[in-house]
């Protein structure tokens, strides 16, 4: 009874506008001190520290730095460029481009909405000259920015993979089927959308404007190589790609572009305190409920109470996406992820989900309940950018919701989808 | 007031983005030595400290900037008297969590006593755990100093996630103005 008010205080405290750490943290101490008196204060104490000093997290600083570099730098500016050169010429492809762009550079950066402020910023104006309706544009850009939750390097699936102690480059190796599956969906969605609504064909295809920007983005192109190909290949772990990703940035936008003068990697790294500072302070106060958890077994009794009503995996999935999906219509991307992992993840092991799996599914709901308000803060920058109205883009962006409520299913009930991979390299 | 916020602003940035290029070297450096055969044995333990040196040091600086997440959502919609009692109500919850996390964090740097960090034996525990009570502290400081602000918010109903959002679209604008032609 007494972790259920803790449980309300805490979303209480949150409903009033505390900020959401500092109400994990306020209701932690609460149970704590109810079950240990001034020693639980001291537990809580040392588990707030040690909540923020673990090694998988390192990776977060260190690819928001890396991120808010590559926006400043003209990397993420060159490599438009050159998409939009190759495939811009195609019915629909400057929609298709903001799809691909924004499902490597989204989440990258640790702020969702700084994110889609610098994505959209280049490609929502540039859409709308080319005559695409502003809510069609933002809609796209919101929805395409959400499914790269799943897309490494996504700091979302950094936390849940540290939280639940699970590999992340598994994690990562997991999110690209169902990536691309999402990616290539919302391109064809795209293409059909311009067909219908009669969108005229853009520029014509031009060699040498590939050329010329690609010889731009070459040194942009191999970043991503860099990165991910370190990290898959085994060559590094995802904290040590994370700081070839730093060097790497740096060399880049400094060195070979020349766009990183030192105001800019000032602010960058400015930036990337921040968010990590918001982001991890989340992660320090949830060890202090987490240790509230454990100590009163609530999430075990939670399992064990499932599991006495089904042990069907199929329909305990389909409850779990219900809960899952409030959870991220109400909560910001990290919160929802602190908040729901440790109450989860018992159930997850009492019924046999591999928690690689369950990782794709809690991030893909957080990212589908990022589309609806009252949270919706990707939604609401990317309308503020294309100065349209919320619920008006909503309607226009319901199939685009559509396809990853579809990629949701997919990871859900067909595991072989994001676990293939992972089996094939890594088991 | 608004000084003494700037000063700790400028002090708060100065050390956490000291730390965080520190860290960013000690992995690079990490990686380096691993791969010519001189692993750091210090490398790991020294860059999970760091990390929690970040946290609560950029975590005063986001109490000073307003930048901690929260669900602003219903406060905003709720009519101005309840709106300020609310306000009220969270001030407190606010301070009186860091006030008890500040206070226990410091009555516990005695437990350590002697013990060091396993790698680096010149360094004690509550040497490096100093920095939680401190930065408790600094985050009630930063905290009180953003109140007459975020009370003149209040009153204006100004939602703060709307704030966030208008200066990110505003600073991908500038970067993109300092640009030539985004697209082709």
């Amino acid at each position: 009874m007494t972790e259920l008010l803790v449980l309300l205080l805490m979303f209480g405290l949150i409903a009033i506008g505390l900020p959401i750490a500092v109400a994990i943290l306020s209701a932690a101490l609460v149970g704590v001190f109810a079950l240990r008196g001034e020693l639980g204060f001291y537990n809580a104490a040392l588990a707030i520290f040690d909540g923020a000093q673990s090694f998988p997290l390192i990776a977060i600083p260190l690819f928001i730095l890396a991120g808010a570099l590559m926006n400043t730098g003209g990397i993420s500016r060159r490599l438009i460029a050159f998409v939009t050169a190759l495939i811009g010429f195609v019915r629909g492809g400057l929609a298709m481009v903001n799809v691909g762009v924004s499902l490597f550079f989204a989440e990258i950066s640790g702020s969702a909405v700084a994110d889609v402020a610098a994505i959209g910023s280049i490609l929502i104006p540039a859409m709308k000259r080319k005559r695409y309706k502003a809510r069609f544009a933002a809609a796209v850009t919101s929805s395409s920015a959400s499914l790269a939750i799943i897309i490494p390097p996504s700091i979302p699936m950094i936390l849940y993979g540290a939280m639940a102690e699970t590999s992340i480059v598994q994690l990562f190796v997991a999110g690209i089927v169902p990536g691309l599956i999402g990616g290539f969906a919302m391109m064809a969605l795209c293409w059909w959308l311009a067909v219908r609504y009669d969108l005229p064909r853009e520029d014509a295809f031009d060699l040498r404007i590939v050329w010329r920007t690609a010889k731009e983005a070459g040194w942009a192109l191999t970043l991503p190589l860099i990165i991910l190909g370190g990290i898959f290949g085994g060559f590094v772990t995802a904290t040590e790609g994370a700081g070839l990703a730093v060097v790497a940035a740096l060399v880049v936008g400094g060195l070979i572009y020349r766009e990183i003068d030192l105001e800019r990697l000032y602010r960058a790294l400015v930036e990337g305190v921040n968010q990590t500072a918001i982001v991890m302070l989340l992660v320090a106060t949830s060890a202090v409920l987490g240790l509230y958890l454990t100590e009163t077994q609530m999430p075990q009794r939670l399992a064990a109470a499932i599991t006495d009503l089904t042990t069907n995996k199929l329909l305990v999935l389909m409850l779990m996406n219900v809960l899952l999906l409030i959870v991220g219509m109400v909560l910001h991307g990290a919160a929802a992820i602190i908040l729901t992992v440790p109450i989860f993840l018992p159930l997850v092991h009492q019924i046999g989900i591999d928690p690689v799996q369950f990782g794709l599914i809690l991030t893909l709901n957080i990212a589908i309940g990022q589309q609806t308000p009252p949270v919706a803060s990707v939604l609401v920058t990317a309308c503020s950018i294309a100065k349209t109205d919320i619920w008006k883009t909503t309607q226009t962006n319901l199939p685009f919701i559509g396809v990853l409520l579809v990629v949701l299913l997919l990871v859900t009930y067909v595991p072989i989808v994001p676990l293939g991979l992972v089996e094939l390299f890594y088991r | 007031m608004r000084r003494l916020a700037w000063l700790l602003d400028l002090v708060l940035q100065v050390a956490t983005i000291g730390l965080l290029v520190v860290l960013a070297v000690v992995v690079v450096l990490g990686v380096g030595f691993r791969y010519t055969g001189n692993a750091l044995i210090w490398y790991d333990e020294v860059a999970s400290l760091l990390l929690a040196w970040i946290t609560f040091t950029g975590a005063g600086l986001a109490a000073l900037r307003n930048g901690h997440l929260a669900f602003n959502g219903l406060l905003y919609a709720a009519p101005l008297p309840l709106r300020r009692v609310l306000f009220v109500v969270v001030e407190v919850v606010f301070v009186a969590t860091f006030a008890v996390i500040g206070w226990a964090s410091w009555a516990i740097l005695a437990i350590f006593g002697t013990e060091t960090l396993v790698t680096l034996p010149d360094i004690t525990l509550a040497q490096t755990r100093i920095v939680l009570p401190v930065a408790a502290g600094v985050i009630i400081l930063a905290r009180l100093l953003t109140l007459p602000e975020r009370w003149a918010e209040l009153e204006a109903g100004h939602d703060p996630e709307m704030k966030e959002i208008e200066e990110e679209i505003a600073r991908a604008e500038r970067e993109l103005a300092r640009d030539e032609e985004p697209l082709r």
